[in-house]
């Protein structure tokens, strides 16, 4: 697979960081209900599920080198 | 009145139209007398468990000889329901084996089949309603004897070795009881079952009662086939004609069932040996042992008819299991299975027998593919299979519920655990055929047989269908079932 | 026996999938798209309260219960069935879409069971039912098919067990809220569970479902775990070992969704997280918790199944199952690739059903003040959105072309999935439709600026971490074995666990326990076989033997005790 193809460009990937910014703006305006102190951080919807999908994607890939590649493929 | 002779008339009728049938000697005529004196029987059982429903035990001095110096013949509901199942598995049976013989035993033959049918009819009922001890080894004997020949008349040759194997074993298991009965009768002077009963509480713990006990129980273990006494059963119910193997795996070790449940609890149950011995544990131990290695040996066997025997082997060690909870509940259990594998394992041989005369065999290679070339057979196949599994829904799930509820009420859970384990063997042992049926193409010789002729099918459509009717509507077997438990357990609960 | 049972919508269905089977053509067609609809227009006309009065052993059952969370799982469920029947109208199997009515119809006769022992026999026959559908999928799903049947086989003993031990316990017959004090609802439980896809008996899903044909997963995504649920709902609400049970569930499914490579089987593994999420959301136990489950129960079906549907219709096309071997789609399949879109915005984006669902159990974790599990739900709120959405979505329909000979997907298919995003949306934009069917009385406003502007600074963050990291999301596809590939292939794969510093000695125990296995199965065959010493045809003498062994043995015992 051509991982060229499945990035959004220019224009695209722009609008995205440009609408991830509005919302992180926005979310300084509106009136929000903390429950736990951690989510009164500024941007916390934005910065928590970010770190927490880099996270994931880290730890499946150790646990991938460790237990990978299947090799009975009718696994499918 | 007639009705007061029923009773006698119960075993009468049968055993009248045997001699009937052999003077006929007419295959049409024979097969006529044969079914209206099964009709009749079947009547007579039902009115006959109807008043002992009502009125409790039936006593009727046969020839008017006072009792207990003449026969009595005595029944109360649990003889009763064990009539009713014979004479009804009879009355199944014979409208089936117009055809389901033909193929099967030599037409020349055919009037001597009805015959003996008739005299093992009889001697079955006979066992049922004698309250005699001796007079009960006679229509042992009558039965017995009927059967081996039955089981010979089958075609293949190893028919006859199954035959002359049942007859040595059977004949030990009745020399056994007789045994048996000869110690009772030194001990207490008397052959009257009633008799015998109240005078043994007052004979105590002595040698000849306990010699009594155990030649008792291994005779009448052998009968039934409890394991490891069953090695007779699966040939000769696999070499027998179809509606022999049915009507055989139906009733003949259900009534050898009834007779241990007398001894144990009606004539030994009242005696302080029974409760010092240990004999619940060893029945226990049985078993445990009937519900695993036979159904282990089932699930490993290449032809249905053994599968199914070795099943039959199997399920009866849920009714001994039963029977060794020495309670009610217990009981019930085991009256319960008593009535739902003699539905389920009749329909499941009576349908077999249809698939037999159509793929001449019952060889997992001549079943191949049967869910093609005969589905609803097969289809009722499985059906019947699922109440040997006990799913919910079938007569099968209702026992094995009164069985766990049982050893719950005992505080056995490890029994619980083991009848369901037991049961997951079951549903390997139906797999195999569910897997052959439907997942193997047929043999190339296959003659694309079609389904069985109907006079062969409805019969045991409707016995598969009872099988359904009794998983989903218990009310009427089960209270007839705490009915027979509670007869039984009546004189044990006096010393309890 | 109370007439509305005449109205009983499971009866209805399965009698009429039965005659499904018998019928081709139009009038197949015709029917599988009413009986849906007749049973769940006779499903309203029933009023709420018991019904019943058949007997059965010595109890009065109660086949038909008709409540708000009976009736709101029974009308999902029937609206499952029915944009599945709408999509598998070109399927030609003629097992499959009859089976799912026997499937769907025993799903509802569970939801709507109000004693133990109906809802057993429901549950079976779903079990049945479903394996049906599997089976439809070919001759590469028979032993996938076999494995499904056994775990709910299996499962279903396990339920028995416990309905058996707490009825003969003197429990009551009808479903209610247990107690997990003594042995049997412990026994329910782990049997509802099993249903549910928890550990350890997860990997049926994926096992199983995504070898069913391009419309059977549709069905069975839709059906057996979210009973299981609902019967948590029913037996467990509040039980505190539901939260790790289902955050485990969650994790786990995020885990395998990110490095699966077939499209329908990350899907499942979707199934396994989301269901976690739910059975999370049980354990809280709240009425705002339980009318999140519900909600999401709802929502989740709708937005995998229009997945589903949308890879089903690449299926069809292509042939092709894996995301390596697809892509680029979306120029021959537009309107289906819009349909996938939309299906992952479905998860949790605002002005559809995910969104106001999915924070109602959020809601609920966060006023219980459970400060992990709320973080938690956040992570796989995230994390599924990445793994399950973004990742099919871009991985099967952008991308370079592959020269892949596909059509747009026939009317009957987008139907289906056009029915469910207008379902989606209807729900999304005007909440009321779905919170006014919920068990509890609710008083939640999703749409406050604070959760709108939070919700997409979640999805569009995530969006980002995805192209970021799609190089190494594309690196691992494939590469990590489950836990049902341990007990299918055990052996030469033990040495792998020496990363877990058992030496390689782990090999020579594995070949032993293998060998020993070997034996003990051929001596099974020796001593049971049909040649086997305990299945021999004995000759006579021993038979003889035997007897006599038996009365001696209780003459010794007789007279020695």
């Amino acid at each position: 697979m051509s991982l060229k193809d499945t990035l959004p460009r220019g224009r695209l990937w722009r609008a995205l960081l440009l609408a991830l910014l509005a919302a992180l703006i926005g979310g300084l305006f509106v009136e929000s209900h903390p429950h736990f102190g951690i989510d009164a951080v500024p941007g916390f919807n934005a910065w928590f599920p970010m770190l927490s999908a880099v996270a994931l994607v880290f730890l499946a890939r150790a646990l991938a080198r460790i237990f990978g590649p299947r090799e009975d493929e009718d696994g499918r | 009145m007639l009705t007061q002779h029923f009773p006698a008339l119960l075993v009468v009728v049968p055993l009248v139209a045997a001699p009937i049938i052999v003077l006929a000697r007419h295959a049409l005529a024979s097969w006529l007398i044969a079914l209206l004196a099964t009709a009749a029987s079947f009547g007579i059982a039902a009115v006959l468990l109807d008043q002992t429903l009502a009125d409790g035990v039936i006593s009727y001095a046969m020839g008017s000889w006072e009792i207990p110096l003449g026969i009595e013949y005595r029944i109360d509901a649990a003889g009763a329901f064990v009539a009713l199942i014979v004479a009804g598995m009879g009355l199944i049976a014979m409208p089936y084996s117009r055809v389901g013989i033909a193929a099967e035993v030599r037409s020349e033959e055919h009037y001597l089949y009805y015959a003996l049918m008739m005299l093992c009819l009889a001697g079955l009922l006979g066992i049922l309603v004698t309250g005699d001890a001796f007079n009960l080894f006679v229509f042992l004997e009558v039965s017995s004897l009927a059967t081996y020949v039955l089981i010979a008349m089958g075609r293949d040759r190893r028919a006859l070795v199954a035959a002359y194997q049942y007859l040595l074993m059977g004949t030990i298991g009745a020399t056994l009881y007789v045994l048996g009965v000869g110690l009772l009768y030194l001990e207490t002077g008397t052959l009257n079952l009633a008799d015998m009963a109240a005078r043994l509480v007052s004979v105590g713990d002595s040698r000849g009662v306990l010699a009594a006990l155990a030649f008792i129980t291994v005779g009448i273990s052998l009968k039934i086939a409890l394991f490891p006494l069953h090695l007779w059963l699966p040939n000769a119910y696999a070499y027998a004609p179809s509606p022999v193997s049915a009507f055989l795996a139906a009733t003949a070790t259900k009534v050898s069932i009834y007779v241990l449940m007398r001894y144990f609890f009606t004539i030994f149950g009242p005696t302080e040996v029974f409760d010092a011995r240990a004999t619940g544990a060893i029945l226990l131990g049985l078993s445990l042992a009937a519900m695993f290695v036979p159904a282990i040996v089932a699930i490993f066997q290449h032809d249905m008819k053994r599968l199914l025997a070795y099943s039959s082997v199997s399920q009866i060690g849920y009714i001994t299991l039963g029977i060794s909870m020495d309670s009610v509940e217990g009981l019930m259990a085991s009256a319960m299975h008593l009535f739902n594998h003699a539905l389920t394992k009749g329909g499941l041989f009576l349908v077999l027998g249809g698939v037999v005369l159509r793929c001449r065999g019952a060889g997992f290679d001549r079943l191949a593919g049967l869910g093609h070339t005969m589905p609803m057979a097969s289809f009722a196949m499985v059906v019947g299979g699922l109440s040997l599994i006990g799913v919910p829904g079938s007569a099968g799930f209702i026992s094995k519920w009164y069985l766990v509820s049982a050893a719950m009420h005992e505080g056995q859970w490890w029994l619980v655990g083991a009848v369901l384990a037991s049961s997951l063997l079951a549903v390997i042992y139906v797999w195999r055929f569910v897997e052959v049926a439907y997942f193997r193409a047929p043999p190339a010789d296959h003659p694309a047989p079609g389904e069985a002729p109907l006079s062969m099918f409805l019969p045991a459509l409707a016995m598969i269908v009872a099988c359904v009717y009794f998983g989903i509507d218990a009310t009427w077997s089960s209270d007839v079932a705490m009915r027979v438990a509670e007869v039984l357990m009546s004189s044990r609960s006096i010393v309890q | 026996m109370a007439a509305e049972l005449l109205h009983h919508p499971a009866l209805w269905l399965i009698l009429g999938g039965i005659a499904l089977g018998f019928l081709r053509g139009a009038p197949r067609a015709l029917l599988s798209l009413g009986l849906p609809l007749f049973a769940a227009w006779q499903l309203w006309g029933i009023p709420e309260g018991l019904y019943g009065g058949m007997h059965f052993l010595d109890y009065t059952l109660e086949m038909l219960r008709v409540d708000r969370l009976g009736r709101l799982f029974g009308l999902v469920f029937l609206l499952a069935l029915f944009v599945g029947s709408v999509y598998a109208l070109r399927q030609p199997s003629r097992l499959e879409v009859p089976a799912a009515f026997v499937y769907g119809g025993a799903a509802v006769g569970a939801v709507l069971a109000g004693d133990w022992i109906t809802l057993f026999v429901f549950w079976e026959l779903m079990a049945i039912g479903s394996t049906l559908v599997i089976w439809a999928g070919g001759r590469e799903a028979y032993p996938a098919a076999m494995r499904y049947l056994m775990v709910h086989l299996f499962g279903g003993v396990v339920l028995m067990a416990g309905i058996t031990a707490h009825l003969a316990g003197g429990g009551g017959l009808r479903i209610e809220a247990l107690a997990l004090d003594g042995i049997a609802p412990w026994f329910i439980l782990a049997g509802v569970l099993i249903n549910a896809g928890a550990f350890p008996f997860w990997s049926w899903i994926p096992d199983a479902y995504p070898r069913a044909s391009w419309s059977g997963m549709v069905f069975l995504s839709a059906f057996t775990t979210k009973t299981a649920v609902y019967v948590l709902m029913r037996g467990f609400p509040g039980a505190e070992v539901l939260i790790p049970i289902g955050l485990l569930m969650a994790g786990y499914g995020l885990i395998y969704a990110l490095v699966e490579n077939t499209a329908r089987r990350v899907l499942a593994y979707a199934i396994v997280n989301q269901v976690g999420f739910m059975i999370a959301g049980i354990g809280i136990g709240t009425e705002l918790a339980l009318n999140g489950v519900a909600a999401h129960a709802f929502a989740h079906i709708v937005y995998k199944a229009l997945l589903l549907m949308a890879i089903g219709a690449v299926i069809v096309q292509t042939g092709r199952r894996d995301c390596t071997d697809l892509g680029g789609l979306a120029r021959q399949m537009p309107v289906t690739t819009g349909f996938a879109i939309f299906g992952a915005l479905a998860m949790s984006a605002p002005l559809t059903a995910g969104f106001i669902t999915k924070s109602l159990v959020l809601q609920a974790a966060a006023d219980a003040h459970l400060t992990w599990v709320w973080l938690a739900m956040m992570v796989i709120a995230a994390g599924v959105f990445l793994a399950a959405g973004l990742k099919v979505v871009v991985f099967v329909f952008f991308g370079e072309p592959r020269d892949l000979d596909a059509e747009e997907a026939p009317p009957s298919q987008r139907w289906g999935m056009r029915l469910l995003a207008l379902t989606s949306l209807a729900a999304g934009c005007y909440p009321p439709l779905l919170y006014d069917l919920l068990p509890y009385p609710i008083d939640y406003q999703p749409y406050t600026g604070s959760h709108v502007v939070f919700q997409l600074q979640l999805l569009l963050a995530t969006t980002v971490v995805f192209f970021l990291l799609r190089a190494r999301l594309v690196a691992m596809l494939g590469s990590l074995i489950d836990i049902d590939w341990f007990y299918r292939s055990l052996g030469p794969r033990w040495t792998k666990l020496v990363v877990f510093g058992v030496s390689i000695e782990i090999r020579e125990v594995a070949r032993l326990v293998m060998r020993g296995l070997a034996n003990l199965l051929g001596s099974l065959r020796r001593h049971y076989g049909t040649r086997g010493v305990l299945a021999r045809t004995w000759p006579s003498g021993s038979m003889v033997l035997w007897v006599a062994l038996l009365l001696l043995m209780y003459l010794a015992l007789f007279y020695l005790a």
